[in-house]
């Protein structure tokens, strides 16, 4: 069973997630926001990771720059609703991070499913990222 | 977080959780006629996101 590390400051968008996720066959944890997901992969190991980048305290940049320095075969899926800037904006700075993927919200959860699916399948290795 | 980037981020994030609430539900069963309402309700939440995407509103460096 593949787990997956989602990370979302917003509970009600962490929740439905969390249990899309869950109802998918994964094994699912959750971090509230990049403070909590940081203790979180420094813990344990994450096949996926799914982060927003938007949040407080630390945000979805030092998530990424987490994953990959701790676990850097961990696939990771960036998400973002945008804040100063465009939503594609912190995308295109996720994949620059590192990011195997991004979507801007607000995105079908079959899309998400789809990305971590495809993802998981890859073997491990150099990656390309993908353009937003 | 307030002012119009912020609010643009707020408004994504309100549709998708519009979005993730229909789809959870459709996983339920349910009668035909409220299936297809929810997904109206995802056509709508499609075309808000676009809206929301033509929004020209100004960027800045500093994002958070």
């Amino acid at each position: 069973m593949a787990k997956v590390l989602v990370v979302e400051d917003d509970l009600d968008l962490l929740r439905q997630v969390a249990a899309r996720f869950a109802a998918a066959g994964y094994a699912v944890e959750t971090a509230a926001d990049g403070e909590s997901a940081v203790g979180k992969l420094r813990a344990g190991c994450f096949d996926l990771v799914v982060t927003d980048i938007v949040m407080p305290v630390r945000d979805g940049a030092e998530v990424i720059t987490t994953v990959r320095q701790r676990q850097p075969e961990a696939k990771l899926i960036a998400v973002s609703g945008g804040y100063r800037a465009k939503a594609a904006d912190f995308l295109r700075m996720a994949l620059a991070l590192g990011a195997d993927e991004a979507l801007a919200k607000p995105f079908s959860h079959d899309i998400l499913l789809e990305a971590a699916h495809r993802l998981l399948a890859r073997p491990p290795g150099p990656l390309l990222a993908e353009a937003v | 977080m307030s002012g119009g980037p912020g609010l643009r981020h707020e408004l994504n994030n309100v549709l998708a959780k519009i979005m993730g609430a229909a789809e959870l539900a459709l996983d339920q069963p349910m009668p035909d006629a409220v299936q297809d309402e929810l997904r109206r309700i995802l056509a709508f939440v499609e075309n808000g996101a676009e809206i929301v995407r033509r929004l020209d509103l100004p960027a800045s460096p500093a994002g958070t």
